[in-house]
């Protein structure tokens, strides 16, 4: 145990009054973190800062469950982990190999040698782009126009989680990004995106990067919120010199750094939001100015913000939610927590790696979704891992994972009308809601996972990959094949009572004769032996399970 | 979660068991499920409905419609672009010659002449004219479909309470949702607007999409799979309960309370007379009207219809007529007007004018001065919205513009004045409140809201 460790914990508990129960947790937490940071047979190993600040988010956690009373919930077990993991990092389940290696694997390590495995994985690199195109151009899921625009933006996000580009490098290359000509690919379709009109650049870098909404004050001031009219004006100043239309030519006046409010004759002075002004000494470029301050690591707003979008990543709600409210009204639920992580974040040069390392191997980050005790349910102490909404895409990413249907990036298969499978998905799941905690399901969506055409496919045995080759798997038997379907859409082993409820089902219909035949299937039913009748009933039990568990919410939440 | 239940845990634990209850009760547990019927309490609840309450047909004009060259004439003034004006069946008052057949019906519609609004752009116009509200921040502001329906909603039908038609979502996606409303008052999409089609095959387009089962499935296949389901989710309800799995639940079982309803049948236009059909036009539009007729008469309180493109109109989209305005305007008309006379007619033959209010309207109008592309612009200062059928004073003029329709001279009325003016009509509370996903509860209309008390019958 390092000696700063030992006395933060030592003050810890000594000055909070804890039930035993956190107690143990909080020990447990302790000794296996430490033991993990230095291990006793290398006592001269680096510090571990990926532990280290595992062990703060629990510590402040846990601190807040005391005071809230909170009792939370167990571990998750190593299928919930994976999962849960695999959906956050790579954006979609994983394969059932993984999942049989993954459970039978006896490392202690197993789960940071996870995410590790994860970071480097593509899927790392598509998820995060899109989500990040999702937060940096959120038109694009509601406007066509803007849409046409994110693939070459989001190409541009591609590129810099493949380098893992630091956050505030990212930022700065989207601030102070060159606009010129007809440029299109790139940082540069962020601007077109937002019509190459200054206020909206401005609002959507300072909800981004600032996390605060200064649009509200765009047009009045407002009551209740700090941002007033000036402010917003002097920050949209900074853009003052971009100038263009969204598909035609660009140009940019760099030194430009005063804008007229809308509506009034009154013109503004760039100026941040802190309310200091810039220092224009030097031949300095407007935007590049902006950029410094924003990125700065004293900039207060800057890490935090990024930080805590990290954090809603992962647990579906930030410390401050929404993750672009930071406001006076709306305090963080654990301050001190988002300080020390932003301040982590800073301190490794902005590598979203190593936050996300830290905030996975948390024991937070590991609680079990499953709903123990009613403190739970107040979801921002965090008692239990919050139930999450999947992106369209990650759903879309899932089904083709879990049913071995064709993978839509191959351009191959949008021949075979792949892309449309996607899209068609992708459509039907738009969330609007920010935040994905609270996910929602329409008709629209039930009925298209019931009976649409791709669904269909993959539920027969004869047009299904995933489904074909369990079914005609000469190594399983029935147990076997309904634990493989687990494996594939749940990503766990089915318990013991799901085991004997599904086989007495498979086995009931077995030997059922079918109910209706077709004139064919009666005419191939005479001549066709018992074993093999019954062969074809248990077969389409399979499918009913296969079905079955497509449609259930297990599968379609992240949790 | 919102807001608002995190500051209350008693209340949403409370809410929790309860939500629970409920549905176990209205969904029966696993083993019920596996009976033939998934809902057999349903049959019984439909036969007896409580007398159907007012409904709403919005016929929407994506794009923003000219008002000179369709309800606010100007043929004395160069602004009018050379068109004449109409008499229509109240003496007095005169519209575009665009509209020969909606004209016959002013004794039963509302012209506000006099609407002025701030937003000139389609998404902004587009969400204000639909929610009643500015977007503005972090507040997901429901469409008026969404809020209405919830209040007008009849809690046994077999169908949605809000039924978009052929939806161009693409200035706007969230001005067509449910905000804060939750998933349950989404819209039930027909139609697929988002693709202009100049003219495609009407009566067979306007189906709800896997409303039917896969032909290698029948009811009983299916009720076996549900019974599966149902055990699955009933597990994973016990370990996590929550909204993320009380939604997934009551969206299934609404889904396959529709699939299973005879009310589907509304969808199945081939019934209808071919000389009625053509009467309405054989368009999407047309189409659409027809549609949102028998909608009216199975109990849906809310139904859009949007009227995105015409015939020989080329890739210009719908009612943005920023290039050759007058034959664009005209060959538009052409479709609007058959279908919405012939909407009025149909539904007064079968005694349910009365109760169904029809808005006219779209995201703003279009500037009196004629550009150079002989076509016209967005123009939200001075345009025109229609009020009809059940709850309108018919015959009636509100407002009035300039000479040269550049001004209202007389009695603006801004979006909120204006849906004010049709919770009026159907009777709806104005200042219910919900609570919105910040957690702040706010009003179906804007308090500020003053809605035009004359056109309310």
């Amino acid at each position: 145990m390092t000696s700063s460790g030992y006395h933060r914990g030592k003050r810890f508990f000594t000055e909070s009054k804890m039930s035993i129960r956190h107690l143990l947790w909080i020990i447990v937490t302790f000794i296996s973190t430490s033991f993990a940071a230095t291990p006793v047979w290398a006592e001269e190993a680096p510090p571990d800062d990926v532990a280290e600040l595992a062990a703060t988010i629990d510590r402040h956690i846990a601190a807040a469950w005391e005071t809230q009373g909170v009792v939370p919930a167990p571990q998750a077990d190593d299928a919930e982990f994976m999962r849960r993991t695999y959906l956050n990092i790579a954006g979609r389940i994983p394969p059932v190999s993984e999942v049989r290696e993954f459970l039978a694997d006896t490392d202690p390590n197993k789960r940071r040698q996870l995410v590790d495995r994860l970071l480097d994985h593509p899927g790392y690199v598509n998820h995060f782009a899109h989500t990040w195109r999702m937060l940096m151009i959120p038109e694009a899921d509601v406007d066509q126009q803007a849409q046409a625009l994110a693939p070459s933006f989001e190409g541009w996000l591609r590129d810099k989680f493949i380098d893992n580009v630091a956050y505030d490098d990212m930022a700065r290359e989207l601030i102070a990004c060159r606009i010129s000509g007809n440029e299109r690919e790139g940082a540069v379709a962020f601007y077109r995106a937002k019509e190459v009109k200054p206020e909206s650049v401005a609002s959507s870098i300072s909800r981004l990067f600032l996390g605060v909404q200064l649009d509200c004050a765009q047009c009045h001031n407002h009551p209740f919120a700090k941002w007033q009219q000036e402010e917003f004006w002097g920050f949209t100043a900074f853009f003052a010199g971009i100038d263009g239309d969204r598909f035609g030519s660009l140009s940019d006046d760099a030194s430009r750094r005063e804008i007229g409010i809308e509506g009034s004759q009154t013109l503004v002075q760039a100026r941040f939001i802190d309310e200091t002004t810039p220092d224009w000494s030097g031949e300095a470029r407007t935007r590049d100015v902006l950029a410094d301050w924003i990125t700065s690591k004293e900039n207060p707003y800057f890490a935090r913000t990024g930080a805590n979008r990290i954090w809603a990543h992962f647990f579906g709600v930030g410390l401050v939610d929404p993750p672009d409210g930071f406001d006076e009204a709306n305090p963080p639920t654990h301050p001190e927590l988002l300080n020390d992580l932003a301040r982590s974040f800073a301190a490794h040069d902005f590598d979203f790696k190593f936050l996300i390392r830290a905030i996975t191997a948390s024991k937070t980050y590991q609680l079990s979704s499953h709903r123990t005790h009613g403190s739970q349910d107040e979801q921002r102490w965090i008692g239990r891992m919050p139930v999450k909404g999947m992106s369209p895409r990650q759903l879309a990413d899932c089904l083709i994972q879990a049913t071995g249907g064709f993978e839509t990036s191959d351009p191959r298969n949008q021949l075979l009308g792949g892309r449309q499978v996607d899209t068609q998905i992708q459509a039907l799941f738009e969330n609007q809601s920010d935040s994905n905690v609270d996910p929602q399901s329409t008709i629209l969506q039930a009925l298209a996972l019931m009976n649409c055409q791709f669904i269909t496919q993959q539920t027969e045995s004869a047009s299904s990959n995933t489904l074909s080759a369990i079914l005609q798997s000469p190594f399983l038997d029935t147990d076997g094949k309904i634990e493989t379907m687990y494996l594939a859409t749940l990503s766990r082993q089915p318990r013991d009572a799901e085991l004997s409820r599904l086989r007495t089902y498979v086995e009931t219909k077995s030997e059922e004769p079918a109910p209706r035949l077709s004139f064919l299937e009666a005419a191939r039913s005479l001549i066709q032996p018992a074993a093999e009748k019954n062969k074809a009933n248990q077969e389409k039990a399979l499918a009913d399970i296969f079905w079955a568990l497509l449609n259930s919410s297990e599968f379609i939440f992240n949790h | 979660m919102t807001r608002r239940q995190k500051s209350q845990p008693q209340q949403s634990a409370a809410r929790h068991v309860s939500r629970r209850t409920l549905l176990q009760a209205t969904l029966g547990c696993a083993a019920s499920a596996i009976s033939s019927n998934w809902f057999p309490a349903f049959a019984a609840e439909t036969a007896d409905k409580p007398r159907r309450p007012g409904a709403c047909i919005l016929l929407w004009m994506s794009g923003g419609p000219s008002q000179i060259d369709t309800f606010d004439p100007k043929p004395e003034h160069k602004n009018g672009g050379g068109r004449l004006s109409i008499e229509t069946s109240v003496p007095g008052i005169r519209i575009s010659e665009n509209l020969p057949q909606v004209a016959k019906w002013m004794k039963r519609m509302a012209i506000v002449r006099s609407m002025s609004t701030k937003e000139g752009d389609h998404s902004r116009g587009t969400y204000v004219m639909r929610t009643g509200y500015r977007p503005q921040g972090p507040i997901q502001y429901p469409a008026i479909g969404a809020l209405y329906s919830k209040e007008l909603a009849n809690e046994h039908a077999d169908l949605p309470g809000y039924v978009s038609i052929s939806p161009f979502r693409g200035f706007n996606a969230s001005a067509y949702g449910p905000g804060f409303l939750g998933p349950r008052y989404a819209p039930l999409v027909v139609g697929n607007g988002g693709t202009i089609r100049v003219n495609g095959q009407p009566s067979s387009s306007l189906k709800v999409e896997n409303l039917s089962l896969p032909g290698t499935v029948d009811v009983s296949r299916h009720d076996d799979r549900l019974s599966i389901l149902s055990g699955l989710e009933d597990d994973f309800s016990n370990s996590r309960p929550g909204n993320a799995v009380d939604g997934h639940r009551t969206a299934y079982k609404n889904a396959i309370r529709m699939m299973r309803s005879e009310s589907i049948a509304a969808f199945e236009l081939d019934s209808e007379p071919d000389a009625l059909k053509q009467k309405y036009g054989l368009t999407e539009f047309g189409m659409g009207c027809l549609l949102a007729r028998r909608l009216v008469e199975r109990g849906v309180p809310f139904i859009e219809v949007s009227l995105n493109n015409a015939a020989g109109n080329g890739g210009s989209f719908g009612w943005d007529t920023h290039q050759e305005n007058l034959d664009r305007v005209a060959s538009l008309c052409q479709v609007l007007d058959p279908a919405w006379a012939t909407l009025m007619e149909d539904l007064d033959e079968r005694g349910l004018l009365d109760s169904t209010t029809i808005i006219w309207m779209g995201e703003f109008g279009r500037t009196p001065r004629i550009n150079s592309n002989a076509g016209r612009d967005h123009f939200p200062a001075a345009w025109s919205s229609v009020l009809a059928g059940g709850g309108v004073k018919g015959g009636s003029l509100v407002g009035q513009t300039s000479p040269d329709g550049m001004k209202v001279i007389d009695r603006p009325v801004n979006a909120q004045d204006f849906l004010g003016t049709i919770c009026g009509c159907l009777g709806i509370d104005a200042q219910a409140e919900n609570i919105s996903n910040v957690g702040r509860p706010i009003s179906v209309v804007d308090p500020e809201a003053k809605p035009i008390q004359e056109v309310i019958a």
